[in-house]
């Protein structure tokens, strides 16, 4: 049997197009039969047997042909040639080819996910999908067990931390009461259009960092051989979730920075946060970090401290009390309660006392806070 | 031909009746390109200029042979060509000076220049395959009509100008070009520039030619009158070379050539065999046309400045 | 029936001739049978005789013959048979067909278009293989355009003859044996729609136009090098990609690009042209104008090396922009 395959007919063009058939399928044809006409960039060619035989066709008209590319087989003899065909895979459609069907496509990662959750390609329908990446297989991985809901791979990474925290550090818990009326007047002082408004987690921020200089173990590591390991300033971790996904970006020098720069800083997390589109660089180095749980409904939460800190922070929601004033009239105050977790291998309780105690002070006076 | 062996082949030869229009014209091209040089010699003028000075009697007896319907493209040298055609010497100066009433809003300046269907280029050469587009063009369009193109000998360096006139040639269009042969290019004579002749070179591509030594108006128009009318009848192109001279420097201040050469050049000058052969006319119209170019300068410089935006 | 961008353009040159007698096809060797060196012109000379002319190899005459034709109202199409060829014609355009448009203080319009079958990758060696686009930026009332198997020719050419003004048109040779597309497929994979005034701009995309992490600005040729590179970033590393194919290089215009290139978290610009002084910088210098507070990093430029072009296959594909070029560089720079 002889291939029948397109030779190179100029320098211009990598392939070429099949446009008639000048014989067909069981055709006695001569060596020198011209059987296809092929189009070149610059004019159309006709393509002789090369050899006698009995000619079956192998490329549909219109269809692309590459420079040494099959375009039929030549058999001795009619039965060699329907010995051939009925051996073979399903002839290619010798018709003018219609539209393909849809296929879908499945990206490298999601093929890899199916492989690790076990999920079956063949046969799986993804109506409405064109392309299916990594995230529909694992969806679809949870969907099928039924009750199972699968984790995103971002709460699986927070779950790996928070076990790894549980597990290798021994934390106590205080907390304090601090008031918030002061700072609440410099909040709404500011107006409604403020650029980057300054409020509790900034003041916070800041009153945090102006602790580092009297409490920098507090900002440090605890090493297995006894020592804490110290960056230079501070470095403070903040929690934002704004429905995205949790993330803990880094307000890097607090200790240094003024209370503008700090508000700047966080102003452009939040959009970060709502668009989920945080850089590494903006995530890394922190080396204390505060969590925000500013519903007004959390009276207390206890943090968890992040694995390669000391401690963490938690303020909670802004609650009203009555107090009786030095006039003893009945007045309403606000306040709210802020927690500290911290490594006990590292602070003790007086030293937490001290630490929460100065930022109850400075928040009671934020016009110190610059 | 170098400074110093310029032809002298009209020495004896008289020369016949002027026009008043035709002296006129001559003579308001003098004033004009002298008093050019003048204003540029006061500081009014920026840029360069370049004066036709002892070659104003080329365009003036072309006058009549060109039409209105005809393309002319003329080159740096080309306030003669412009004058000749237009007769406006105070749009002309106010483009030079970038004045209001400028002929192109002071963008062009004295080489740029368009007009209906006048134009001129500042590079050498860059015309003639132009010329030969709009000859191709009119013999489709517009039969009858012609594209005429001022070169200087200086030119015959640029291979544009072989490019053109073979492809002018084998298309047969109405291409006249006009090769203004005053034996010097910039600061280098032309012997020094041009191996071989311009006939030559223009015979090598079966294009007609012609040579003009008088400078004598109406006989220059009966000499190549009838050539000019095979370019627009047939059509054929033709090159027509006038051996001339320039009695001025190439811009200003740039006249390189040494004082017996220069000599050599004034006694070449149209102005002073006018002025010989036609005393009493000449003196008054002379006089006329300085004081008329004097008043146009005047009246020109106390324009305001031209505005254009890009 | 798919037809061939050769075609497309024959056909579009064809239609010009035939409802414009003001219209000429002027170049070497592009009279009949021969129909050009790439069969651009074929069959024109026969149907369109005095109007479609071979002539002598003369470049710089013939870019002023053009020019000329412009000059009195005929709308002369010339061909510089390989683009390489152009610097030749580059007083003529530069200082003549380009500055006649203004520099006499009043509008002459001069109705031209200068093609010129550019690119590389066919073996052709160093002086038959350029992309000589980047050395015509920036020259007023001179336009620059590319073909593109997006963008139907019949439109085009109309648009470019029209402006009065020179435009160069830029072919990659590589697109002549390719086919068109024109109805906002071009494969299961891969759609495209139209963005800013005239359909300037193709914007291809993988499943949906809404969004995407990377946006490519590859005209030409170099377009399917991008766009199978999208394909293949999709696949292999779940980056989605849009590919915007520009018809118009020079001027640029940015303004409907604007809120495809914000939210994308890469901007690209893939070119052919060798490094240095390039199209892309041109663009890019554009975008920072707009953009510099919104970008994640700056504009990832591709380019080809900055070497000449040789004749072997295997040298040249080293220093031509591949498709894998793109697909390398578009990854390195999510993964940086």
């Amino acid at each position: 049997m002889h291939e029948i395959s397109v030779p190179k007919l100029n320098s211009n063009d990598a392939s070429y197009i099949l446009v008639e058939w000048l014989a067909g399928d069981g055709d006695e044809v001569a060596a020198d039969t011209p059987i296809a006409v092929v189009e070149t960039s610059k004019a159309a060619e006709e393509l002789e047997a090369g050899h006698d035989g009995v000619l079956q066709r192998a490329l549909a008209v219109n269809a692309d042909c590459g420079i040494g590319a099959v375009i039929g087989r030549l058999f001795p003899t009619e039965q060699a040639r329907t010995a051939y065909i009925a051996a073979a895979v399903p002839a290619p459609d010798i018709a003018a080819p219609g539209p393909a069907a849809d296929d879908i496509v499945i990206t490298k990662a999601a093929r890899q996910a199916a492989a690790e959750l076990g999920v079956d390609l063949a046969g799986l329908a993804f109506p409405g999908k064109k392309v299916v990446k990594r995230d529909d297989i694992e969806q679809l991985a949870g969907a099928a067990a039924g009750t199972v809901i699968s984790l995103s791979a971002a709460q699986r990474a927070v779950g790996q931390v928070v076990t790894t925290a549980q597990q290798s550090i021994p934390a106590a818990f205080a907390m304090v009461k601090i008031q918030v009326d002061a700072a609440l007047r410099l909040q709404a002082g500011q107006g409604a259009g403020a650029h980057c408004p300054v409020g509790l987690p900034e003041l916070l921020i800041k009153a945090v960092g102006g602790l580092r200089g009297r409490f920098d173990w507090f900002f440090g590591r605890y090493q297995d051989n006894g020592t804490i390991s110290l960056t230079a300033g501070a470095q403070v971790g903040v929690t934002l979730d704004a429905g995205q996904g949790l993330y803990v970006p880094v307000v890097k020098d607090a200790d240094t920075r003024s209370l503008a720069e700090i508000a700047d800083v966080l102003a452009d997390f939040r959009i970060s946060a709502l668009r989920g589109s945080f850089r590494e660089s903006e995530l890394a180095g922190g080396n204390i970090t505060i969590s925000l749980s500013n519903d007004p409904d959390i009276v207390l939460a206890r943090p968890i401290i992040f694995p390669g800190q000391a401690c963490m922070l938690c303020l909670c929601g802004t609650q009203q009390e009555l107090y009786l004033s030095d006039a003893e009239q009945i007045a309403v105050r606000h306040y709210a309660n802020l927690g500290l977790s911290y490594d006990h291998r590292v602070i003790n309780g007086r030293d937490a006392a001290l630490f929460l105690r100065g930022i109850k002070n400075a928040m009671a006076e934020p016009g110190t806070l610059r | 031909m170098t400074g110093s062996t310029v032809t002298r082949r009209q020495a004896a030869r008289e020369l016949s009746p002027v026009t008043d229009h035709d002296l006129d014209l001559l003579l308001l091209i003098r004033h004009f390109e002298q008093g050019i040089l003048g204003l540029y010699g006061q500081g009014k003028l920026s840029g360069t200029t370049h004066t036709c000075l002892g070659q104003e009697y080329i365009p003036v007896a072309l006058r009549t042979l060109l039409r209105a319907d005809d393309y002319v493209f003329s080159n740096h040298r080309g306030h003669g060509h412009y004058l000749a055609r237009f007769e406006d010497p105070a749009g002309l100066l106010a483009e030079i000076m970038g004045r209001q009433g400028a002929v192109c809003n002071g963008v062009g300046g004295s080489q740029h220049i368009h007009r209906g269907r006048y134009f001129s280029t500042g590079v050498q050469g860059e015309s003639l395959p132009v010329g030969v587009g709009v000859a191709m063009a009119l013999k489709q369009a517009q039969r009858g009509a012609l594209a005429a193109v001022f070169i200087g000998d200086g030119t015959f360096g640029e291979g544009a100008v072989y490019e053109a006139l073979n492809m002018a040639q084998l298309w047969r269009v109405p291409l006249l070009v006009i090769a203004e042969n005053n034996g010097i290019a910039q600061s280098t004579p032309s012997t020094a520039n041009m191996a071989g002749t311009i006939a030559g070179r223009v015979a090598a591509f079966g294009v007609a030619y012609q040579c003009v030594h008088s400078m004598d108006v109406n006989e220059i128009r009966t000499e190549i009158g009838p050539l000019v009318q095979a370019v627009r009848e047939l059509p054929r192109p033709a090159v027509i070379e006038f051996e001339t001279v320039r009695v001025g420097p190439h811009s200003k201040g740039d006249d390189t050539r040494d004082a017996e050469d220069r000599q050599d050049v004034l006694g070449q000058d149209w102005y002073r065999r006018y002025r010989s052969a036609f005393a009493a006319r000449f003196s008054e119209a002379d006089l006329r046309q300085r004081a008329h170019i004097a008043e146009i300068i005047s009246e020109v410089d106390a324009r305001p400045p031209a505005c254009w935006e890009p | 029936m798919r037809e061939r961008v050769v075609a497309n353009l024959n056909q579009a040159l064809r239609a010009l001739l035939a409802k414009d007698e003001r219209v000429y096809l002027l170049g070497e060797d592009i009279a009949d049978p021969y129909g050009g060196a790439f069969k651009v012109t074929r069959g024109l000379s026969a149907e369109f005789p005095g109007r479609v002319l071979s002539t002598p190899i003369s470049e710089s005459g013939i870019a002023g013959v053009a020019s000329g034709l412009a000059l009195c109202g005929s709308r002369p199409v010339m061909e510089v048979m390989f683009g390489d060829f152009i610097g030749l014609c580059f007083d003529q355009i530069y200082n003549f067909a380009a500055k006649s448009v203004s520099m006499y203080g009043h509008k002459v319009p001069m109705h031209m278009v200068i093609r010129c079958p550019v690119g590389g990758n066919r073996g052709y060696g160093p002086t038959h293989s350029q992309s000589p686009h980047k050395h015509f930026i920036g020259i007023p009332d001179l336009s620059l355009w590319e073909l593109s198997p997006l963008h139907d020719n019949n439109v085009v050419l109309d648009r470019l003859l029209g402006r009065g003004e020179p435009c160069i048109f830029f072919e990659d040779k590589v697109l002549y044996g390719k086919q068109m597309y024109l109805d906002g497929r071009i494969s299961q994979l891969l759609s495209f729609d139209f963005l800013g005034a005239e359909a300037n701009y193709a914007r291809v995309f993988v499943a949906s136009p809404d969004s995407c992490d990377c946006v490519i600005i590859a005209p030409g040729g170099v377009a399917e090098q991008a766009w199978t590179a999208a394909a293949e970033l999709l696949l292999e590393d779940e980056i989605s990609c849009q590919v915007i194919v520009p018809s118009r290089l020079y001027p640029f215009d940015l303004e409907p690009l604007l809120p495809v290139l914000r939210q994308a978290r890469l901007i690209c610009v893939a070119e052919q042209g060798t490094a240095g002084g390039t199209w892309g910088g041109e663009i890019a210098n554009r975008i920072y104008e707009k953009l510099w507070g919104q970008l994640r990093r700056p504009v990832l430029l591709i380019s080809s090396a900055a070497a000449v072009i040789p004749a072997a296959p295997h040298l040249e594909r080293d220093v031509l922009v591949q498709t894998e070029t793109i697909y390398s560089a578009v990854r390195e720079a999510f993964h940086a």
